[in-house]
Order: C-alpha cells, then sequence, then structure tokens
C-alpha cells in the first residue's frame, strides 16, 4: 500500500469519527464492495450495449 | 482482490472496442470520471487507465469502418477554436512550468473526447449506454460518499477522487448537482421498477453527498437549479408545496456544521475565503488586461512569479474594495469565468461563453423539434435535463476553478448529437413504437 492511499484510508477513518475498528472496517469494505459491483456493472452495460448493435445476438 | 477486478473487468470492457470503437467512449468516460486508480493498492495503482482507453479507441475509429463525419455544428467550431487558443495561449504564455503544461495536456484530452462524443455516440442506444456509463462513474462517487456520510451520522467530511477534478470539495459538490438531472432522466426512462428504485435512492445518496461536501457553491448551485425549475413549472403552486417539506426535513437532519457553514452566506463579504476569491478574480482580470487576446495560458494565476509581478499593480482594479492579495500565495481562480479570463484572456472568455450559449440553444431547439413528436420525446426529456446541469454548472460554477470539467464538454458534444438527430428529416425505421431502456 502506497503513502497515497493510506492517506486515503486514514482519511475515511478520521472523517468517520467512528472508534477504530470494526465499523471503519465496515466502512472501507463497503467501499470495495461497491467498487466490485460498479465494475460488473459496467461489464454488463457494455455487453448490453454491444448487444443492441446486433453483435452476439441472433440478429448478428 | 480489487487490483484483479479491476484488471479482468477492464479488459473485458475493452475488448469490444475493437469492433465497436463507440464502446472506447463509454470506458474513456468511465476511465476519466471514476477514476479508478484511486480504489487499489497494488499492480494496477499507476497503470494509466483512461490514457490506453483514450488511444485504443481514437485508433480503432480511426482504422475501422465506423464514419468519421462529425455533426456540422457551431458548438463544435466553437470547441475547436477554443482548443487552438488554448494551445496558442499555452506555448505563448506568460506561466512557464508543467503544471499549466499538464493542464493544457487535460485540456486537449477533454476537447478531443467531446468530438469523439459527437462522433461516435449517434444513436439512443449509443447515448443512453453513455448516460449509464456517467451514472456508474461520476454517480458512483456520489452513492459511495453519500452512504459514508450516512452511516457517520454527517460527520463524514465528502471530498471526491484525488487526482482528480472533483478532489475538492467544492468541485465535488458542483459534479453532483450537474449529476443529479442525468440520474433522474434515467430514472424516467426506465421501465423496470428495481431499476427505478436503484435510481431513486442514488439520487438521494448523491444528495447526501452534497450536503457531506460542506460546500456553499453545492448549495448555491442547487437553489439555482430550484429556482430555474419554478419557473420552469407549469405547476408552480405545488412545486412549492412539495418543495417546502423536502427543505424542511433537510433543514432538521442537517448536522449542526453544515447549517453553521452555509449560515456563512449571508456574511460572504466578511469571510476571508469569499474575499480570498475576489482578490483571485482581481489577479485574473488584471493578466488578461495585459494580455487580451492569449491571456496568461493555463494555470497562470497559480503561477508563483504571475501573481507576485500583478499583486504590484494590484491597485488598477480598485473600485471593488478588497484588502492586498498575498504575495507568497497565489490562489487559483475559483471561477470559471475567470478562471477562462486569465488563462485565455478575453478572446478566450468570449469563446467558452459562446459555447456556454449555443450549447443551451441546443437544448432549447432539441425541446422544440422534439416536441409533438413521440418517437423523439426521449430526446425532449433528455435536452430538459440538460438544461438543469447547465443551470448548476453557470451558476455554481461562477465560485469554482471548473471551466475544463470534463463531464460538462461531455454534456455539449452529447447536446450536438441530440440537436444533429432531431433535425434529420425522419428515417422511416424511426417511426414507431418509443425504445425503452431497461
Amino acid at each position: 500500500m502506497t503513502s497515497v492511499n493510506i492517506d486515503r484510508v486514514f482519511r475515511t477513518k478520521n472523517s468517520i469519527l467512528l472508534t477504530p475498528g470494526r465499523k471503519v472496517k465496515g466502512v472501507v469494505w463497503m467501499e470495495a464492495l461497491m467498487f466490485l459491483i460498479d465494475i460488473v456493472a459496467m461489464v454488463y452495460l457494455v455487453y448490453w450495449s454491444v448487444r443492441r448493435e446486433g453483435w452476439l445476438s441472433n440478429n448478428a | 482482490m480489487r487490483d484483479l477486478a479491476l484488471l479482468l473487468g477492464f479488459v473485458a470492457i475493452l475488448a469490444p472496442v475493437f469492433r465497436y470503437p463507440h464502446i472506447g467512449a463509454l470506458v474513456w468516460c468511465w476511465t476519466a470520471l471514476i477514476v479508478p486508480n484511486n480504489f487499489v493498492y497494488g499492480a494496477m495503482l499507476n497503470i494509466p487507465f483512461n490514457k490506453i482507453a483514450a488511444v485504443l479507441t481514437l485508433l480503432v475509429w480511426l482504422l475501422s469502418r465506423e464514419p468519421k463525419k462529425l455533426p456540422k455544428s457551431l458548438t463544435l467550431v466553437l470547441l475547436a477554436a477554443f482548443g487552438v487558443l488554448g494551445t496558442v495561449s499555452e506555448f505563448s504564455g506568460i506561466a512557464d512550468g508543467p503544471v499549466g503544461m499538464a493542464e493544457w495536456e487535460k485540456f486537449i484530452k477533454i476537447l478531443v473526447f467531446s468530438l469523439v462524443i459527437a462522433g461516435l455516440i449517434t444513436t439512443k442506444a449509443r447515448i443512453d449506454a453513455l448516460l449509464y456509463a456517467i451514472f456508474l462513474s461520476l454517480g458512483f462517487h456520489g452513492i459511495l460518499e453519500g452512504a459514508k456520510f450516512i452511516v457517520s451520522g454527517g460527520q463524514h467530511h465528502v471530498w471526491g477522487p484525488a487526482g482528480s477534478i472533483l478532489g475538492d470539495n467544492n468541485h465535488f459538490a458542483l459534479g453532483m448537482v450537474a449529476l443529479l438531472p442525468i440520474v433522474l432522466y434515467l430514472y424516467k426512462q426506465s421501465s423496470s421498477r428495481w431499476v427505478k428504485l436503484v435510481f431513486i435512492g442514488s439520487s438521494l445518496l448523491v444528495m447526501a453527498s452534497i450536503m457531506g461536501t460542506f460546500s456553499r457553491g453545492g448549495l448555491i448551485g442547487i437553489a439555482g437549479v430550484g429556482v430555474y425549475a419554478l419557473f420552469k413549472s407549469g405547476k408552480r403552486v405545488r412545486y412549492v408545496l412539495a418543495i417546502i417539506p423536502l427543505l424542511a426535513s433537510a433543514a432538521l437532519f442537517a448536522p449542526d456544521r453544515w447549517s453553521n457553514r452555509m449560515d456563512t452566506i449571508a456574511t460572504a463579504n466578511q469571510d476571508g475565503s469569499f474575499m480570498g476569491r475576489v482578490i483571485a478574480w482581481k489577479q485574473s482580470t488584471l493578466i488578461a488586461m495585459d494580455h487580451p487576446v492569449f491571456g496568461g495560458g493555463f494555470h497562470a494565476v497559480q503561477n508563483f512569479e504571475v501573481w507576485t509581478h500583478y499583486a504590484r499593480s494590484f491597485d488598477k482594479l480598485n473600485v471593488i474594495p478588497t484588502s492586498p492579495p498575498d504575495p507568497f500565495g497565489p490562489h487559483a481562480a475559483h471561477s470559471i469565468y475567470f478562471q477562462v479570463l486569465g488563462d485565455l484572456g478575453f478572446l478566450g472568455l468570449m469563446l467558452f461563453l459562446a459555447i456556454l450559449v449555443s450549447s443551451w440553444r441546443n437544448t432549447s431547439a432539441v425541446i422544440r423539434l422534439a416536441h409533438k413528436r413521440p418517437q423523439w420525446r426521449w430526446a425532449g426529456e433528455l435536452a430538459s435535463s440538460l438544461q438543469y446541469s447547465l443551470i448548476a454548472y453557470i451558476v455554481s460554477g461562477a465560485a469554482l476553478s471548473m471551466a475544463y470539467f470534463d463531464y460538462m464538454y461531455m454534456i455539449f458534444a452529447l447536446l450536438v448529437v441530440m440537436r444533429h438527430m432531431v433535425s434529420k428529416p425522419e428515417p422511416p425505421h424511426l417511426v414507431g413504437p418509443i425504445e425503452r431502456t431497461p
């Protein structure tokens, strides 16, 4: 982990103002989970878009 | 784990670009606005995702059979002229150094991307896809930060992704205010109840994230959008009755820190932060007065030598009383208008205003042309939504250095495409049932 990212995580920890531990960890997990969902959604969007163009569909 | 997911996801979304270059525009948009490097810690940290997407899109587009013709549009001519002027300004400017050059590179990339949108995003399906990509990138930050603000009981101070134009809390607030109309448009367009729920939930979280920035500029932007909505609405009394409980509940649940911060809007002329902006505006004006045609080059007002030089002739603008500028602390321009004025001179400001005006005219033209034509109803609704984004940018941007905010240039280009689409004679295949998004 580079210093930039340590700063970012600590910024999250500081700004959350909760006791260190599970709740802070929960926020970090929430961020990771949402990022993964976003990547999956983007992949879905791209394949939805190419299907609309006719690729990979019966009309291709 | 995140690195691996990002790598796999990036490869998966990039692969279809070789067949369909418009997918490259979606990936370009997503990587530019989400800044994925901010969410990984390992090997992917320094991978230039946006640059890869941009270069690949341009290459594939040039080599593919996809048409390369851009719509005939005054806005595109103005954007091209703005790009030429920016280039001349940077290379003949008074501010030397890598900061201005880096800003110029971003500026050119943004303008090239707007031309790519105008050339590749040419159908409703592609416009929908681009709007979803915006939602999944810019909207992602709003949803995430809004959720953090809520789970922290209003204590989390929202900042945008580091290393992007949204890194500043005020900039982030403007970005989110300008995004909200698109989220609400997507809500209206969706036919699935679940998807509608996602957009409603997202817009609430985005609103929470705006509150979490503690930005006065954000509040002014929302107020500007609200006033415009009031004037535009045919049901003003109902609108006011609906907005009162919303405002009352926002005021009730807002943290004291937020209320205290917003209260300072009324005493802005005694506020150091606001008066610092006025000083920066005066400095930008002085640069433009000396270099009216080409300005001082990108970030000129933030250049130490330029700032100290103009601090000495600050008396020329005593018409507006302020304290003298800090000789050792250059400030950002803190206004889209003064930023362009200092960077690109009066000519640049005229071009920038002309781009805003022509984009506004594009929205009006699309709304007018789509009226009473059911197959273009979506275009009318989208243009109407984008008017709110433009209002937010024009109002909030008056106090923020966001003249080169990529999202707004995407909107300018999108409006060019939409106007071109609705102005064309009706192709027979478009007359039929209205396409709905999922």
